[in-house]
């Protein structure tokens, strides 16, 4: 009996480990029968599942009367949480179709863990209601090249843009009045609003053109009383080197930015200073890839994100605040709030509204917040957030031709991709790989969008009614991303695809010998150690590669 | 006589074929019980340490992701000599954490042991209140620990925070997290020389009692050197481990934490973890050589040391 006990507990102990296994399990509990069934499996981070319910519930519709196996009719879609999307790949991918971030892709196809999902990317998606489009038309040429490099195959497709910045409560701006009129004069009517950057009525008006605008902002802000001009999650200090790194891209357009990934051509570098002002060069990829990759740490640009972040955002210890990250995202959002201390800007990513939802910050802020009306609509929808475009170089504004405007370019590296288990076989496949096509159309990706207010990484037009439905904040994003390039960091290079790991942000973006030492986040860096200062820092990236 | 010998014969069988039986069932135990232990052992540890040390002398391919021994086989000797600047302040940081952890942390918690053996005013409570944060997860006492330095602590005494990565100066980081790592290793040490001590027999501490000897006498000769030699394994296990320490670092800041307050532990186990941290791999092994060659030495001398007193 005690033989027995004690098998039977093992047993159970074990099936509890197996459960337990983050995105493991047995796919077939819960199935609908009747149905061909996959199940999807979605990161738990801030993009939430909410779209995906939306999307899978459409999708069931749409294909409710079709068969994929004998003696079954419709499709049945489940939507999972997967917990650590790095930890995937650890584990036995038992669920049919994923979307995560921090995806290795190589790793991934190297190891056969990814179904070829080709035909989804390049055959007409008429399938699906949208005919004379394919996926990979949609996709960006960097995505193409990288994706297809080992076999000409595709294993994964991306997923959202995670843009990072400063985001702006545009209702305390025009409260307060922080926008700038055509004069350069500050001011709260939202009808005087300067054009902004692009020189046109759009969604960078009213709003710091260059450097030296933004530091009159922040020193307009910090003059006010109970309000402060930056608030950043305590916990989540990375995200001011992945700013700095839009900062960085805008000064060097896009062509010049991919070369940190394609390494191929001539290109800007600094080659000393004169004062403070770098004296710039140019420097032409040769052969030897390996020593001429360091040259690329010289690019003027990384120098003028680093000056702008010591001597604008560093410039002042009152500029900026901090909290835990979900603490900070409410008290941003409680920001017009009446009484409430308030902040004009926070540090975050382009997901910060749904992630700021999702745990219900905004619920919480609505409840406080006495100039809201409950009978209409959410409060999410009520409150007024946007991006706030990055600024020009005092020079490079100075230098554009009259009439001359410059588009904005942003960097998108958040390695979130989806793609279908190797696992998974036969009628079920099918299935997902439909379900793939069908939520790469415009619509869904627009419903996405819509819901999440969070861009896919692919071109896709926002339909009218999904418009009408976004949040301020949505909309201003869609807009900046319509507005702007954007640098995915991939490419099809051999030395870039061998040695990858070595141009990840993290370690080719920012760490720097300074000081003495070895620095990785210059934010951190320049608060802690006021002497150091951008040049210093921009010099210690050289060193240290 | 016939049937004597038939008889031996048969019973000789029975009992040869006992002995197989019993023999078998033995080995079979034997093998049974091994198997697990020596498999684990081959696989986790000559496994694991051989490819460690091959990995010393190879590089990483991203795109077929694999490593290969490449045309400079020295290329991650090279590299920590590149890095030597950041990684002696790590090693400094190391050694400093494994003097406080194992000296002082020691000290403390042998005399702490010693109240709570001579079961002094509230001993068993304080056991027991030391050693609650080794129960609890230690994400979990991190979370609560850090949360009380930078919200807590600042209100009360009108101070900065003292565990944030930006507003807290780098030395005070690096205190608190070695005030920490002592603390929530208290309980454990505690736990473990209180063991030691209720080993003593009670005739020899009776004996010191009668013999009039001051409590600190009896603790100096009597109970220090009967605990010694559990000391000694500590010690000696906290040199042989004083480049794992990672100081909690982890717990508090992530991957993120200031190269100035990095120990060699902390920073291999975040380099680790870091996106496309295979990459790494190969220059985190050859640093793990270097640490073992640099540890193997006090490690030695300080296990020949308290062998004398295991004597």
């Amino acid at each position: 009996m005690k033989k027995i006990l004690s098998i039977l507990v093992s047993v159970v102990l074990c099936m509890g480990i197996a459960a337990s296994a983050g995105c493991g399990g047995t796919p077939s509990a819960g199935e609908v029968a009747g149905k061909t069934n996959i199940t999807v499996a979605t990161y738990n981070g801030g993009v939430g599942k909410d779209w995906l319910e939306d999307a899978a519930r459409a999708f069931e519709e749409q294909f409710a009367e079709r068969s994929f196996e004998d003696g079954k009719t419709g499709v049945a879609v489940r939507v999972e949480f997967c917990e650590g999307a790095d930890m995937m790949e650890e584990q036995n991918l038992n669920k049919d179709v994923y979307f995560t971030e921090l995806f290795d892709y190589y790793t991934y196809v190297n190891k056969n863990k990814v179904a070829d999902i080709s035909g989804v990317v390049t055959t007409s998606l008429e399938e699906v209601g949208e005919p004379g489009k394919t996926i990979e038309g949609k996709l960006d040429q960097s995505f193409v090249d990288f994706l297809t490099a080992k076999d000409g195959n595709y294993y994964a497709i991306p997923f959202y843009e995670g843009f990072m910045g400063f985001i702006y409560d545009v209702d305390v701006f025009a409260q307060r009045g922080y926008f700038f009129d055509e004069d350069g004069n500050f001011t709260g009517d939202e009808t005087k609003r300067s054009l902004g950057i692009d020189g046109e009525k759009s969604w960078d008006d009213g709003l710091p053109e260059t450097y030296s605008d933004f530091q009159r902002l922040v020193d307009k802000i910090r003059g006010d009383n109970n309000i402060t001009p930056i608030i950043y999650g305590s916990d989540a200090v990375g995200y001011f080197y992945k700013a700095l790194t839009n900062w960085w891209s805008n000064y060097e357009g896009k062509e010049n930015m991919l070369k940190n990934w394609d390494f191929t051509g001539t290109f800007d570098i600094v080659t000393g200073f004169s004062g403070d002002k770098p004296i710039i060069g140019q420097y032409t990829f040769g052969t030897d890839i390996a020593s001429d990759v360091r040259e690329l740490q010289k690019q003027p640009g990384k120098y003028y994100a680093l000056k702008f972040l010591k001597e604008i955002v560093c410039g002042n210890a009152n500029n900026y605040e901090s909290l835990q990250y979900q603490e900070a995202q409410e008290a941003f959002i409680a920001s017009r709030v009446p009484g409430e201390h308030g902040y004009a800007m926070i540090l975050d990513g382009s997901w910060w509204e749904n992630e700021a939802d999702l745990y219900g910050a905004f619920d919480a802020v609505s409840y406080i917040d006495y100039n809201y009306d409950p009978s209409g609509a959410d409060y999410k929808h009520t409150r007024r957030f946007a991006f706030m475009p990055i600024p020009l170089v005092d020079e490079v504004a100075e230098s554009l031709p009259a009439g001359q405007t410059h588009k904005q370019t942003l960097y998108s590296g958040n390695d979130a991709f989806c793609f279908i288990s190797s696992n998974t076989t036969g009628a079920k496949l099918d299935v997902a790989k439909l379900f793939l096509k069908f939520l790469h159309t415009d619509e869904q990706m627009s419903a996405f969008t819509a819901r999440t207010s969070l861009t896919r990484a692919l071109n896709y037009e926002m339909g009218d009614a999904d418009l009408n439905n976004m949040t301020y904040f949505g909309k201003s994003v869609m807009e900046m991303k319509q507005s702007s390039d954007i640098v995915y960091p991939y490419s099809a290079n051999d030395y870039y695809l061998r040695n990858s790991s070595n141009f990840v942000l993290e370690r080719w973006g920012w760490t720097s010998k300074v000081g003495g030492g070895t620095e990785d986040n210059p934010f951190v860096t320049f608060v802690q150690d006021a002497n150091v200062t951008a040049a210093d820092y921009f010099r210690g990236l050289y060193e240290a590669h | 006589m016939r049937g004597h010998i038939e008889e031996g014969q048969r019973m000789r069988k029975i009992a040869k074929t006992k002995v197989k039986r019993k023999f078998d069932k033995k080995l079979l135990f034997y093998i049974v019980l091994m198997a697990f232990p020596l498999a684990q052992f081959a696989v986790f540890y000559v496994g694991v340490n051989f490819q460690s040390l091959l990995m010393a002398f190879q590089q990483y391919d991203s795109f077929e992701t694999h490593f290969y021994f490449g045309n400079d086989l020295l290329i991650n000797f090279k590299r920590i000599g590149e890095e030597i600047g950041s990684l002696l302040v790590m090693l400094k940081n190391s050694v400093i954490v494994w003097f406080f952890a194992s000296f002082v942390g020691t000290v403390i918690a042998v005399l702490f042991s010693y109240y709570i053996y001579k079961h002094k005013r509230l001993g068993i409570f304080f056991k027991f209140v030391l050693f609650i944060p080794s129960i609890l997860p230690a994400v979990l006492m991190s979370s609560i620990f850090q949360n009380f330095v930078n919200n807590i602590v600042p209100v009360a005494f009108d101070s900065i925070r003292l565990m944030d990565m930006v507003e807290t100066p780098l030395d005070v980081q690096f205190i608190v997290a070695v005030f920490y790592t002592i603390w929530i290793g208290f309980g454990t040490q505690v736990l473990l020389y209180t063991g030691a001590m209720e080993q003593i027999s009670p005739s020899v501490i009776e004996a010191a009692e009668l013999d009039g000897a001051s409590p600190f006498r009896e603790f100096w000769n009597v109970v220090l050197p009967s605990v010694l030699p559990t000391i000694g394994t500590f010690l000696v296990a906290g040199v042989a481990g004083a480049f794992l320490n990672q100081v909690n670092l982890f717990n508090f800041f992530g991957g993120s934490a200031n190269w100035s307050v990095r120990t060699i532990g902390y920073h291999m186990f975040s380099m680790s973890q870091m996106k496309g941290g295979e990459v790494d791999y190969p220059f985190l092994s050859a640093l793990g050589i270097c640490c073992t060659v640099i540890a193997i030495v006090p490690t030695l001398l300080l296990r020949r040391y308290f062998a004398k007193f295991e004597e």
